[in-house]
Order: structure tokens, then sequence, then C-alpha cells
């Protein structure tokens, strides 16, 4: 064999190996080469040695930088016991994780800014780089809304970035980050510009201008009301558009004409642009908007019946095994097991969480918090198939947190399901396939919660389907991805946990946090993978 | 008075603490990677934890443990790795077997490196930072500093020789 090889070489083939761009080719060359030289054998460990050198120092220099911290006296000897860039993410890591991060990193880890980077399976994700948002306004409340789908069709309390919506009918109350309050009234088309200034093309609109909002601009084709602290209407359906003060005052900016002021009571035809013609203001055209309060309680009480109607059928199913809907009573410790097949399924045991409510008046939902809150479940026997859903509100993904526990089984037991959120704002499934040591087939969804969804409530569903040979993520009734099944697994779930996870009873060491942070109000579980058409029902 | 048969976790994470750069050094030869390194010395941490009660006080406890995280590093191979290109089962075996020895020089080579990183130009020590605290990727990299990956790949490898060198020269200078 051809051992002869220069430093060149060697240094090129160890980076190749360490930068994971070796070919096949070099790589039996340089397994060669190791192999036949132990002189070849301790520059590989020496390379090894510098590479962890220059890492450590990186992230030395990094911390320095951005958090202002001298850590000279941490200095060359003692690189930092947890990689900032660790891969941490996967949980058959999760102990360890927990350890790593243990004691003598824990002063490190306080100081270090959020960079820990993590790639679930082979995904790269990008560092934790600081997270930004474009949104300058939220749909704050509604009612029938019917959108253009082609221009976007908002949720409530989804935060709405610049650009064109198209409200076909229904009505929608935008809140604008400066303050300004627009009610909307379909057929209409706005377009927002920034937080403070939007161009409405047609449709009825109502704004109410807080002083904070002073100056907000509402542009239409023919011409632009500057706000100066005021309640007032915009009428661009009829042939001949007008503009009506309530209260305050507007200052109103056409082409070719001088600025004309309108004061409570007033109004205004913009389809006269030279004329002074105060007219008197029309609050009944505008109603839709005194008696959107009226309309959005009992469009949230037609919705909870909804839910409540549908809510029985599906606790019928025969396959499904654990319902918890969270209408227990006020101060209720444990979640009653709805599924009317569940016997075998004991109730949910709370542990810490606040009752609070769901997704609408009547509807009730625990809020998980602090690192202690959870539900403990116990869900004995096997689950060849499964589908697992929820309705979640996140609140947030903490940066230095790899995981957020939805569902988790406890400790890492061949068979455990562990459905989560992880750092990115992915969904994964993750099914323990081997343990001691432990290996666990991880799902991995795209991005679902971005900051943008914060606050939402999204129904969540995983189906793991074995006939199909694969497993499916849906968010709020849609299908996100499909994965191939990695290898056959029989899924025991067994002792789990909502919204938070333990690596075992008796369990005394630290172990990394997984703790859900936001809130919860249905939660199934079903030993059927659900079809597409099922779940959509069960997100409706 | 606590039970001295009874493992305790303050004593484990101690001495998990106290080994984990050399067990980090030692697995990084086998895999080839940082990044590996520490997703399999996570996993052996579990094991290591789980076997804990057997653990002799009374013997060095990097040999002990390193053990788990020697077939926890082969089973990673086996069913986790990214790459399906790994050294085969009889260099690992001697990489783990001159590693254990090996490790006694990684405090002075770590040191003597960051000695050698601070002689660079700026310019070059800031390539070094962003190479090593984006995972290597110098895809990205070069997007963002907008140049070609090529080029900058080979600049960075340059810059790892020259280091790797100054390295060796220090160690051969205290020696």
């Amino acid at each position: 064999m051809n051992s002869e090889s220069n430093p060149h070489e060697l240094h090129r083939l160890f980076t190749a190996k360490a930068d994971g761009t070796i070919t096949p080719e070099e790589h039996e060359r340089l397994n060669a080469l190791l192999k036949d030289s132990a002189e070849a054998r301790q520059q590989w460990f020496a390379f090894q040695d510098a590479e962890a050198a220059l890492l450590a120092w990186s992230q030395r220099e990094a911390l320095r930088r951005e958090a202002g911290v001298d850590l000279a006296g941490q200095g060359t000897s003692q690189p930092p016991i947890s990689s900032p860039r660790s891969r941490g993410l996967n949980y058959f890591g999760a102990l360890a994780a927990g350890f790593a991060i243990g004691l003598a990193a824990w002063a490190m880890w306080t100081a270090w800014p959020n960079r820990t980077k993590v790639s679930p399976s082979s995904s790269k994700v990008a560092a934790r780089d600081e997270a930004t948002t474009s949104s300058v306004a939220v749909l704050s409340r509604g009612v029938n809304m019917e959108w253009d789908r082609t221009a976007g069709a908002p949720a409530v309390n989804e935060p709405l970035p610049p650009g064109v919506l198209r409200l076909q009918s229904g009505v929608a109350e935008i809140e604008f980050f400066q303050g300004a309050r627009l009610c909307v009234e379909g057929p209409a088309e706005i377009q927002l510009i920034s937080s403070g200034e939007a161009f409405c093309r047609y449709g009825r609109f109502s704004a109410h201008v807080p002083p904070q909002a002073r100056g907000f601009r509402l542009g239409t084709p023919k011409g632009e009301i500057v706000d100066l602290g005021t309640d007032f209407g915009l009428d661009l359906n009829d042939k001949s558009p007008e503009l009506h003060v309530f209260k305050g005052e507007v200052e109103l900016h056409q082409p070719q004409v001088q600025m004309r002021t309108l004061t409570t009571g007033t109004a205004a035809s913009l389809e006269q642009p030279g004329s002074i013609q105060p007219m008197a203001a029309n609050a009944a055209a505008f109603t839709f908007s005194h008696d959107l309060d009226a309309r959005v309680s009992e469009s949230r009480r037609e919705a909870f019946a909804r839910w409540t109607e549908s809510s029985a059928r599906w606790n019928d199913d025969p396959d499904l095994r654990l319902r918890l809907d969270f209408q227990d009573q006020e101060d209720a410790r444990s979640l009653r097991n709805a599924a009317s097949r569940g016997q075998d399924i004991a109730a949910g045991t709370i542990v810490g969480c606040n009752w609070t409510q769901g997704r609408w008046p009547g509807k009730r939902a625990l809020q998980f918090h602090s690192v202690s809150d959870r539900v403990r479940l116990n869900l004995p026997g096997e689950y060849p198939q499964f589908t697992v859903a929820a309705w979640v509100q996140l609140h947030s993904l903490n940066a230095r947190q790899n995981q957020s526990s939805i569902c988790m089984s406890q400790g890492l037991e061949v068979g455990g399901v562990h459905w989560q959120v992880i750092h990115t704002g992915a969904i994964c499934l993750g099914i323990v396939a081997e343990a001691h040591p432990s290996v666990t087939d991880d799902y991995i969804s795209p991005v679902v919660f971005t900051p943008e969804r914060f606050g939402q409530w999204v129904h969540l569903a995983a189906v793991f389907d074995t006939a199909g040979k694969e497993v499916r993520f849906y968010v709020n009734g849609e299908l996100l991805s499909r994965h191939p099944l990695k290898r056959p697994v029989l899924p025991k779930p067994g002792m789990a946990e909502l919204a938070n996870w333990i690596p075992a009873s008796d369990y005394r060491g630290p172990h990394a946090v997984r703790n859900f942070v936001g809130c919860i109000d249905d939660f199934s579980v079903c030993a059927r993978a659900l079809s597409d058409t099922e779940v959509r029902q069960l997100a409706q | 008075m606590p039970d001295p048969t009874e493992p305790s976790s303050e004593q484990f994470i101690t001495l998990l603490n106290a080994a984990h750069g050399r067990l980090l050094g030692f697995l990084r030869v086998m895999l080839g990677n940082n990044a590996d390194a520490e997703d399999v010395l996570q996993r052996a941490s579990m094991t290591i934890w789980r076997k804990f009660g057997e653990y002799d006080a009374s013997k060095d406890f990097f040999s002990w443990a390193s053990s788990f995280a020697f077939y926890e590093a082969k089973n990673f191979q086996r069913v986790a790795a990214r790459s399906r290109l790994h050294f085969d089962d009889e260099l690992l075996q001697r990489l783990a077997e001159e590693r254990v020895r090996d490790l006694d020089h990684r405090e002075a080579r770590l040191a003597a490196m960051d000695q050698c990183v601070e002689e660079l130009q700026e310019t070059d020590r800031e390539l070094v930072r962003e190479f090593y605290l984006n995972n290597t990727e110098v895809a990205t990299l070069a997007g963002r500093l907008g140049r070609a990956p090529q080029t900058l790949y080979n600049k960075l490898n340059t810059l790892r020789r020259l280091l790797a060198d100054c390295m060796k020269r220090r160690l051969a200078r205290e020696a």
C-alpha cells in the first residue's frame, strides 16, 4: 500500500475530513495513511486539538465582542465545556445537554449570547441571529371575514407585514403598531405601507386615531387624509367617495387644491376637490364599526357552540384513546379523559400551571409558563399507528432551550414518543428506536413558529402512519410535510408529559429544560393514522 | 451522612465536567469533527449516568467513561452518521488506544494554538472566527463576505496550515 504522503496532502485530507468535504477516494486514502503510520496518527491527533483550540478561541472572541465580557481568565487551557454551536438538539442527548451545560458551564452559559447552533438530522440551521419582523400591524378582530386568498388570508391576532389585503366580505379590525385602529368593511382593498400609513383603494373604513398615533396617513385614489387625532369614516364605495369626521380634526390633501381641514361633525366629498361644502357627518353609514363588539362576541359564541358539538362527535371515535378538552372545573387539578373508548387511560394530573381562557370565552385552557408546569399522563400499550393533535398557543421559544415539549414520553425508552417544537420553530416527532445507548428517529417539519405566530391559536397534528410508511405534519388542518418512515418501530408512549419532560421519575441530576411556554386548550391521542380530510375536520 | 455506595449526581456531574474536554478530544479523532463528537458525547453521557453505579471511584473516571464513548461512537457511525464515510473498525480501535495516552499533550496544544491565533492579522483572525462560529459553512460565509467560496476556503485552509505549523514550532520550543 502506498503510504507515502507529504504533510501538505495529510493536512488537506484532515481538513476535508473535518469539514465533511472529503470524497470516498480521499477517505479511503486517509484511512490507509492513518492505519499505516503512527506519525500520521499523531499528526491527526494534533490537528484535532488544533481545531478544538480554534473553535474555543472563536467562541471566546465572539463572546468578548458581543457580550463585552472579558474571559481572559478562563483562557487557554480550558475551552468551553459546552460548545455554543453544539448540535445538542437531539433529545437522545437531552440528558447530556443538561450535563453539558451543568455546573461549571452554567456560569458561561448565562453569559453566552444566543448562538447555540442546532441541526437536527442533517439539516443545517442558521445560527441564532436576532429575530426580526417586518410586521406593521395586527389583525386584532374580525367577523365573517372572507379574504381574497391570492393576496393573503390573515387570521385573527396575526401580525401583518406591508402589502395588499383584499377583504371580500365581513369586517376586519386592523391595529397599526403606531396605535391607529382601522375597521374595514368588505368588499375592500387596503395596502399597508408602514405602522403609520396605509392606502385604501375601495371599501368602507372607520378609523380611531389616539393621540399617540397623530399623523396617521390614509391614502385614497382621490387624495390623502392626515389624521390629527380623531375618529373618522371613509366611504370609497359610493359614486361620490366621502370623508366623515366624527370627532377631532383631519387634514384632507388633494391634488391641485388647497389642503382642507375637517373638524367634528363635518364631512366632505372627495369627488369635488375644490368645493368646501361641509356636510353633516353620517355615522349610520359606518355602523359596521360600532356594532363590531357585539358581532365579535356573537361570532365567538357561535364558534364555541360549533366546537362543543363537533367535540362530542370526536369523543366517540372508536380509535380515540385520550381526549383532553380542558373543560374541567374551575381550579381542577386533573384533566378528565373525555374519549368514550379511553377507559384504560386515566385523567391527566396537573402540576403547576394556571387555568385561563382558551380560544373563545367559555373555552378553558391551561397556561404553561414555568419549568415546573406540566400535565402528567400515562398512555399504556402499543400504538402501531397514531395521530396526536392539539390546539396550542405558543407564547415564545427560549433561545437557550433546544426543544419545547408538546407531549413527550418520559425518559428515552424504546418506543418513546417525543412531540415537540424545536428552537427553530419547526415541529419534531421523534420515536426512540434504540436504548442504551439511545437512538431516536427524528422527523422534523419545516418551520411553523416564527415570532409572528407567537400568541396565535394554532392547530397542530402529527400522524405516524405505519401502513403508509410515513410521518405527516399538519398545521391548521393543512398538510405541512411528509417524511418516509426511517425504520419500523413500535411506539409505546407510556408515562408522558404534556408541555414538559423529565428523564426518569428517579433521576436526580440536572437535565435539559424542555418546557413549553404558552397555552393548550385541546389535546387528543388517536390510535389511528388520520387522513388529510379527518385532520382538516378536526382543525375546524 | 450520605451513603458512600450510593452514586451521587453531584459527584457524577463534577467528574463528567472535568473529563468533558478530554472525552470530546477522544471522540473527535474517531469521528473527525466537533459536531458529531458532541452528539456522541451527549448520548454517551446518558449511558455513563446509567452505569455510574458501577463506577469504582478509586479508578480513573476518564478511562472508565471513554469505553462507553468508544462504543457510542461505533454505534453512531452504524446508525446515525450523516456521512457514510467513516474509519474502519481496526483504525478506530487503534486511534482510541493511542489517543488515551496522546491526550496528555492536549492542553499544551490548546495553549500553543491560542498564542498562534493571536499572531494572525486582524482580517485573518476575523475569517477564522467566522468560519468556526458558523459551523464551517463556507458557502454562507462567502456569500456574506461577497467572495467566491472556493477562494475563501483555500484561504482558510492556508491559514489552518500556518496555524498548525506555528503550533508545532511552539510545542517543539517548549519541549
